[in-house]
Order: C-alpha cells, then structure tokens, then sequence
C-alpha cells in the first residue's frame, strides 16, 4: 500500500490561473474573457408579484461589492466582487418590464382551494411558471429564466423545511456526500419533485432556467452567507448563459474527453435502468444523451450494459461530441459509478478505436468503507490518495484544504474509492483528473466536491430525465439540470 | 525600554531576511512565490494592515507587473530583487500595458534586499502618465522603509507580534528549510503519519464443506409447535438454526449455508463438534480457503458470508450483537440488567471507554433512552489478505435491544460533534475489542483472529504545506 499527496489542481481563467474559483475570477477573470461570451444576460423573471420585486431588488444587490462574511477563514468566504461589465465577471445581468411575467397570488390558491392530490397541485403549480416560461421564450427570447420561489409557497403549501436545495444556495447539504444521508429526511422531497418537474418540462423550450427562492435577499442563520449566495448564483447564471467561468488546466495539448456513464431508474422504480452518458472536454462543454434501457435481471446487483449497446452508447456519444464541438478527442476518460464488466469494456474499446481514439481510461468512482485516520481533530488532506493494489485507489476529495486552512464540512468526509478496470494512462493521472474534475461544478464555487463532475452529473440528469417521456429529447447541454 | 529592544531585534531579522535573499540570488535560486505565502503576506498586514494574496498562487504563469494584491484597498505590490531603475520602468511598463491601474490605485515596488541609495524618476512620467500616482520616494521600498514603517507604529503590542512573526519565520530552521526546498522541491516533504481503517484478519488454514442433511420439511413443520414458527419458503440458514434449536445444542453462528452446502472453519472431522449432527459426514471436504474463494466472484462472495457469521460469532463472546436491519456491530448490556456499560481498554495507559449511556429527560428523572457505541464492518480483500474495514457509529435503543425512535433526533447532532480524533480513536478502541478479551468469563474464539494494526504509513509530499492545526473560533465543526 502506498500514500501520497496530491496538490490542488490549478483552474484556467481569462488572463492566469489559480486553484480558486473566485480569486481567480476576482484576479483573471472568467476563462472564455477574450472570446465570445454573456456580456450582457437577457434574464426573464417569473414568480409572485412581491417575490419578484425582492429578487429584482437583490440583484440590484448584487451589482456591487457583497461584503464577505466576518470570520478568520477570510479565503473560505471572500467577499463578493459585484456582476457588472467592470467587475471581475465583465457581464451585466440586463432585464426590462417585458421579461418580467408576474404571478397572481390567486391562481396559486385556486389550485390550493381546487384541488387536494399533491402530485396534482405540484404539477399545476409547474404549469403555471412554464405558462410563463413559453411566452419569455416565444416573445422575448432570454438568455436564462429566473422561475422565483416565494418562502410562503415552499414553507405552507410544499411544506418544505428549512434545508437548503435550490439552485441558488446549492452548496454543501443538496448532494455534497455523505451529509445527504444524514439529512435526507429534511430535504423536502416534495420540493425537489416540483424542481424536476419543471427543469424537465422547462426543457422544450430551449432556455435554461434558474430556480431561486426569495428568502436569498435576507438569508437565515441556517443559509450561506450573502457574499457565498452571490457567488454561487452569479457564477452558474453565467454558465447557464454559455459562459465559461473557469476550465480545467490542459497538462499539454492532447485532446481528452471526459465520459460519465450512469443509470437511473424512472419514477415507477420498474426494474428497467435507462443510461445516460455525459461527454466533456476541459472546459466542460459536451453532451449529454439518454441510451437505451437496460434490463436488471433478479439477483444482479448493478446493471451492465450489454456490448452491442455499450458499443452504441459510446459510438453515438462521440459523434454529438464531434457535432457539437467539431473535434474529435485524442484520449478518452470514462467514469461510471459500478464496475465494468467484459462485454462493456469491450463495446467501449470497439466504439472508441472505431472512432480513432487509441487511450481510453474505463474507471469505476464509487462509494467505499475504507478510510485513514490522522493524528488530531482534522481529517486527512483533501487531494489524499492511497493505493490498495495497482488497480484499487482510494481518493480523498473532501478533507481538510490547506488553502482554507481548514476542513469545510460538518461530518467527517468520506474519500471515494476509484477502480482502473483498464487504464492507458498512470494511476496518478487518473486521480488527479478526478481532484479537477471535482472543481468544475459551475453551481458551486467552493471547490471541494465530494464527486467529479462526471459523475455529480450523471445524478442530477437522471433524477431530471425522469420526468421527461421516452418520446421528448433531452437537451444536450448540463445548464438545463443544474 | 521593550520597545527598542523589539526594534533592535527586527531590524536583525530583517537584516537576515535580506541576507536570505542575497543568498539565493547569488545561487539564482531565488523564487518569489516562496516568501510571499509565508513571510510577505503576513509582514505587510502587520505593518500596513493590508490584506494582501499572491496573484502567482498556482505554479506557473507570473501576474504580469504585480505579485501581490489587495482587490478591497486597491493596492498592488511588485516583488523584486533587482533595484535597477529599468526594473522599475519595466514594472510600470506591465503595469499600464496590462491596465492594472484599473485595479489598484497605488503600486508598491518592494526590493527585497537593499535599493539603490536614490532614483533619479527618470522616465517614470511619461510611462504612468495620469493613470497611476506612482512617487519614486514612497513607492519604491526595501526592508529599511519597511523598518521605518515598523518604527512607526505606536503599539507595542503590534511589534511585539512582529517581532515575534519575525523570529519564527527567520529561524535557522526555517532559512535552512526554504533554501532546500528552492534547491530541490522534491526533497522537502511535509510528512505526517496516516492510519488506515483496516485491521488484518488472520483466518484457518482449512475451511470446511459438507452437504448438509436434514429433513427441512419436518423441522418446519415442528416449529409450528414452537413460539418462533416458520414458513414453508423459510431460508436455508433459517431452517438450519432451527434445527440446532430443535436438538437443544446452543446457538452457533460461524456457518454458511450457500446451495445445499455447509461452509464453516469449524473442523467437521472432530466428533465433539455439534455441526456434524446436520451433514452428511461422507461428504466432509477440507479445502485451502484461497482454494474456494478464488473460484469465481459467487465463490467470493460465499466465503465473505462465512467470513461475516464468524465475525458475529467473536463479537457475541464479547457482548457485541451484530443487529441486522443497520448492518452494525452494537454493544450490548453484559448481563440482564440494561444499564451503563464500561470497557477497559490500552492506548497509552489503561482506560475506560463508556460503550453504553443512559440519555435522561430534561428533569434527569427518567432515561429516554439508551446510546450505544457501535461499529460498522466490512471484509476486504487486497493482495490475498483479508482485512476488515471498521468505522465507529452510534446506535440508539429504547431498553438496549429495541431500536429508539430518538435516534433521528441524537445522531445527526452528535455525528456533527465528532472530529478525526474522536473516530481515530473509535476504530482503536475497536481495534483493541477484536484484538483482546474484554470480559472476565470471555470465551476466545479460535476461528477468526486479527492482528493489532496499525500499518504506519507515512503520507508524502513534495509540497510545502504548512497547516495551522489550531480550530479557528468559527470553524465548521467536523
């Protein structure tokens, strides 16, 4: 067995780079500042009449300096730079009365008075914002919609608790790790159902949309703090409008692609698994696409794609690559939360060598039992990465993080064990592809995720897919699930 | 009286700060990046009171024309060790070219080492033009400006905490540290030791396979004249139980039955052992346990069951129940009456660790309920060797065996509370549990065995990382 330590992957911006989001966009700016990006953000806003108003006033808020919260980790909560075409981010979030659609407070209770299956009045609640949602996109054509929760409408009719899980306050609690299971019985499923349903059927009409709770603009003890809130929100509004915040930093110029593979079960929990595979490149642009259903036989403990499909999945996936991004990759990445068997890294290699790929890395990221344990009150160091045998590592991704200087996180973090089923390139590479990978998460800018994007993604696409009919096309682009 | 000797004593210490860097100039050694963490950063917020970072923090590219900001005050400074005038009009060049000035309103030039005795300014107009108030006489600074600075301050107590920042960072052992680091990076480790959460099984050398032979209809059948009655569909295992039940021999839970077969490291040959009621005896196989477990993943997976049930087996002689429906080792009362319970244990010295509490209500007049110290375990196999995984949890009961509803309530508070220390010291004290008898009438299991860990391994790195172990007030809590 053997130890080592890897250093924090350092992320590109538009003039240097830094292993820190937002001193690297306060310090570079963001990554794609001298191509083409969201100067200005066409935002539509959708939500009760007062809501409304607070939000519009928060993102008046937001124009300027957010000052950081008091506290001696002054690199963990900086204050926030302020959205304007001076700031750091260089772009402006611009609106007029026409993007802005208001909801009456009596069509919310006439659906309350009217009608007493919960899924029903989730799914007219839904109607009511993609009403809206289809005129912005028909007449005004934005470039993000901000769908405006009110903190009655989630505290009285969802009866949501107070955790933190909307788009905006996205950090540590929604799907951090192993925080999750702690704190699954307060996070309001019911919340999440109506977020799903509305991003899925929000879908067709081609804008991505920004779920955003008014109680943002007088955040409670139990939230992020404003300076965090802002950052979060204001770095995915600018992904969401195709920017690029930050890409992760090329070691030399091979073009690698980045797949994730996973599975998700639909709603009637059926013993079907549909895949889903998400190809990026470094700057996390891709594709994301819906593969065919997979049949769990009794007694199979994960599914497994057959070769034929494997081979499908794969091939096609790389040709939407190439139609999205007009290149081809040189090395090929694949993560996949359970093993792969045979008949996979045998489709998988076919499709990749069919389409000229000759370095293909199939890696398995998953949940692990194992630990390390140091002396005194802070866990091993993020970046932490321990070898069992040459194929089973064992990769710290939360932890105690030296440009902290702390650990940032309530329990004590969980490492991920990775699996090198077949690998081209070294083990170290590989996990520390995964360390970067953890860091492109546009919804968060603090940057220990538990997971890599890959498959951080992969989870939220499939609870979304399942709300979308085998008959509708999924978009291909992540902004429309986070 | 003390604040001249303070004085005296870091205007030494700069002097060696100067002194470092001539060093490493001399040897082209020199690396900005490597005072700037540690030594700049802190010394400029101590005399300026500016919140400076290192706009080079990642390897790589230079900041071009600044090395260090402060984005709230508006103030940059360049670092250098060349006082040369073209270094300044270089500096400046950078700076406009690369319209910092939209930034930062003032730009320090800050010689690390001495600056010349005067500038003569020529140039420096018509570079900055109106765009940066740059004054050769204030803006461009070396440690004796810095001392002046210092010298300046009214607090005593605001030099004493330079002073003090001072003789830390230029100890012998810290020059001597960051000399070997900028020679070779890769010699300078920051090491510490980490333990894994595993501990080394030792298991028999023989494992044991028989079919098994028992009128499963008739044992369910009599257990219908029983309290525990089973169902015709009943599970293997679950009949077999019964059938040990049934013939008055104790409870024994080192087996596993997979198809039609019993597994146990129990020797089948020996005629005292009770399991040899149940198979057919013609059939007894011994095998090398690697023999069986290497077979396929199904083989695998068998032996890990059988691995499981002695676990069980070992930890019920010592008052640890293995509770299903969590998949968790507990520690249960050691006799009848459920109360708190105390094991004695070795880490430095003899302790006593509580493994059961009793949780009173608010008046402390009635327990509510009962917390458990508890483990989850897991086998795992690496290079051939079996080891198991342990991670301590807590489990909680209304009257020591049934779960508590309060649980929700306790865990998660209490998860929160815990840190690296009070896990790392769980698994040793468990560690210890499955290494030693911890009961006085204990019963040694011959079966499974483990080996006391710790693999001592040492974590590496070729980075200097310098962590201030100190819990800042609003840390999160771990």
């Amino acid at each position: 067995m053997n130890i080592k330590l890897l250093s924090e992957p350092p992320l590109q911006f538009g003039t240097g780079e830094h292993i820190d989001p937002k001193t690297g966009i306060i310090t570079f700016n963001p990554y794609d500042l001298q191509g083409v990006r969201p100067e200005r953000i066409k935002t539509g806003i959708i939500g009760k009449s007062d809501s409304v108003d607070t939000v519009i006033g928060w993102l008046n808020t937001g124009k300027r300096i957010i000052a950081a919260k008091k506290s001696t980790l002054g690199k963990l909560f900086p204050e926030f730079c302020g959205f304007s075409k001076t700031d750091a981010f260089k772009s402006e979030i611009i609106y007029d009365e026409g993007y802005i659609r208001k909801i009456n407070n009596s069509d919310f209770d006439h659906i309350i008075k009217n009608e007493k299956r919960y899924w029903k009045i989730i799914e007219e609640f839904v109607t009511l914002y993609i009403n809206e949602i289809k005129f912005l996109a028909k007449n005004k054509n934005p470039d993000v919609i901000l769908c405006v929760l009110s903190e009655k409408f989630i505290q009285s009719i969802l009866g949501a608790p107070t955790a933190e899980n909307t788009d905006a306050e996205s950090a540590s609690a929604e799907d951090a790790d192993e925080e999750k299971d702690e704190q699954d019985e307060f996070i309001s499923r019911q919340e999440n159902n109506f977020r799903r349903l509305l991003k899925a059927r929000a879908m067709e009409y081609n804008i991505p949309i920004q779920i955003v709770r008014d109680r943002i603009a007088k955040p409670s003890g139990e939230m992020q703090d404003p300076a965090t809130i802002a950052w979060n929100f204001y770095t995915a509004i600018y992904y969401k409008a195709s920017g690029t915040p930050w890409a992760m930093k090329k070691k030399d110029s091979t073009i690698v692609c980045y797949a994730g593979i996973s599975f998700y079960k639909s709603r009637d929990r059926a013993t079907t698994q549909t895949s889903i595979t998400q190809i990026f490149n470094e700057h996390g642009k891709g594709v994301i696409l819906r593969g065919q259903p997979v049949e769990m036989k009794k007694g199979d403990l994960e599914p497994h794609l057959t070769e034929l499909q494997a081979y499908d999945l794969l091939d096609y996936s790389l040709k939407e690559y190439y139609e999205a991004l007009k290149v081809y990759p040189q090395r090929l990445v694949l993560h996949k939360t359970s093993n792969f068997n045979a008949a996979e890294i045998e489709g998988f290699k076919s499709a990749a060598y069919k389409n000229n790929i000759h370095a293909v890395d199939m890696v398995t990221i998953m949940r692990t039992d194992l630990r390390l344990y140091r002396e005194g009150p802070y866990p091993p160091l993020r970046g932490t990465m321990a070898s069992y045998t040459d194929t089973t590592h064992l990769l710290y991704t939360r932890g105690f993080v030296p440009y902290y200087n702390t650990y940032p996180g309530s329990y004590i973090p969980a490492p991920i064990e990775i699996r090198l089923f077949s690998h081209d390139e070294s083990p170290e590479l590989i996990c520390e592809e995964i360390l970067a990978l953890t860091k492109m998460n546009w919804n968060n800018t603090q940057f220990d995720r538990k997971f890599p994007i890959t498959i951080e993604c992969s989870r939220k696409v499939g609870e979304i897919l399942k709300y979308l009919s085998p008959e509708q096309t999924p978009q291909i682009k992540y902004s429309f699930y986070m | 009286m003390n604040r001249q000797k303070s004085l005296t004593r870091i205007a030494e210490l700069l002097g060696r700060f100067t002194t470092e860097v001539g060093l490493l100039n001399a040897a082209n050694l020199y690396d900005i990046n490597i005072h700037a963490e540690n030594v700049l950063i802190p010394l400029i917020k101590l005399a300026y009171g500016l919140d400076m970072v290192n706009a080079n923090y990642t390897k790589g590219k230079n900041f071009s024309a600044v090395d260090l900001i402060d984005n709230k005050n508006r103030v940059a400074f360049q670092v250098t060790s060349t006082a040369d005038n073209e270094k300044i009009k270089h500096t400046l060049n950078q700076f406009i070219k690369h319209e910092r000035y939209l930034s930062y309103d003032i730009l320090f030039v800050y010689i690390i080492g001495n600056k010349q005795s005067a500038y003569t300014g020529k140039g420096h107009a018509e570079i900055v033009q109106d765009k940066l108030a740059f004054d050769k006489d204030e803006h461009i600074i070396d440690n004796n400006d810095l001392f002046k600075k210092i010298s300046g301050i009214v607090s005593l107590q605001q030099i004493s905490a330079i002073e003090q920042f001072l003789e830390e960072e230029f100890s012998e052992q810290k020059i001597e540290f960051r000399k070997k680091a900028l020679e070779n990076p890769a010699s300078v480790k920051h090491t510490e030791h980490v333990y894994f959460n595993l501990i080394e099984a030792n298991i028999p050398e023989t494992l044991y396979i028989a079919d098994i032979a028992i009128d499963r209809e008739a044992i369910i059948k009599e257990s219908w004249t029983t309290e525990y009655k089973l169902k015709m569909d009943a599970s293997p295992r679950k009949v077999l139980r019964r059938a040990i039940d049934l013939a008055g021999l104790t409870r024994i839970a080192d087996w596993h039955v997979t198809g039609n077969q019993l597994l146990t490291f129990r020797n089948l040959h020996d005629p005292a052992e009770p399991l040899r009621n149940f198979i057919d005896q013609g059939t007894i196989t011994p095998l090398k346990p690697k023999e069986y477990w290497t077979i396929d993943a199904d083989h695998q997976r068998s032996f890990t069951s059988i691995l499981n049930f002695s676990l069980q087996q070992l930890l019920s002689h010592k008052a640890i129940h293995y509770i299903g429906e969590d998949d968790i080792y507990r520690y249960q009362p050691e006799g009848k009456i459920v109360k708190q319970r105390t094991v004695e244990w070795k880490k430095t010295k003899r302790a006593k660790r509580t493994v059961i509490f009793e949780l009173f209500d608010k008046n402390k007049e009635q327990i509510v309920c009962f917390r458990h110290f508890s483990f989850e375990a897991k086998f795992n196999l690496y290079d051939e060797q079996w080891y198991l995984s342990v991670n301590p949890t807590w489990s909680f009961t209304s009257n020591g065996y049934k779960k508590s509803g309060l649980a929700k309530y306790y865990a998660p508070g209490l998860k929160r509370l815990e840190n690296n220390n009070t896990i790392y010291y769980g698994f040793r004290f468990i560690s210890y549990c499955l290494t030693h008898n911890i009961l006085s009438d204990e019963i040694t299991f011959p079966y499974l065995t483990f080996n006391t860990p710790f693999f001592d391994e040492v974590l590496t790195d070729t980075e200097v990382v310098e962590i201030d172990e100190n819990v800042p007030e609003d840390t999160p809590l771990e």
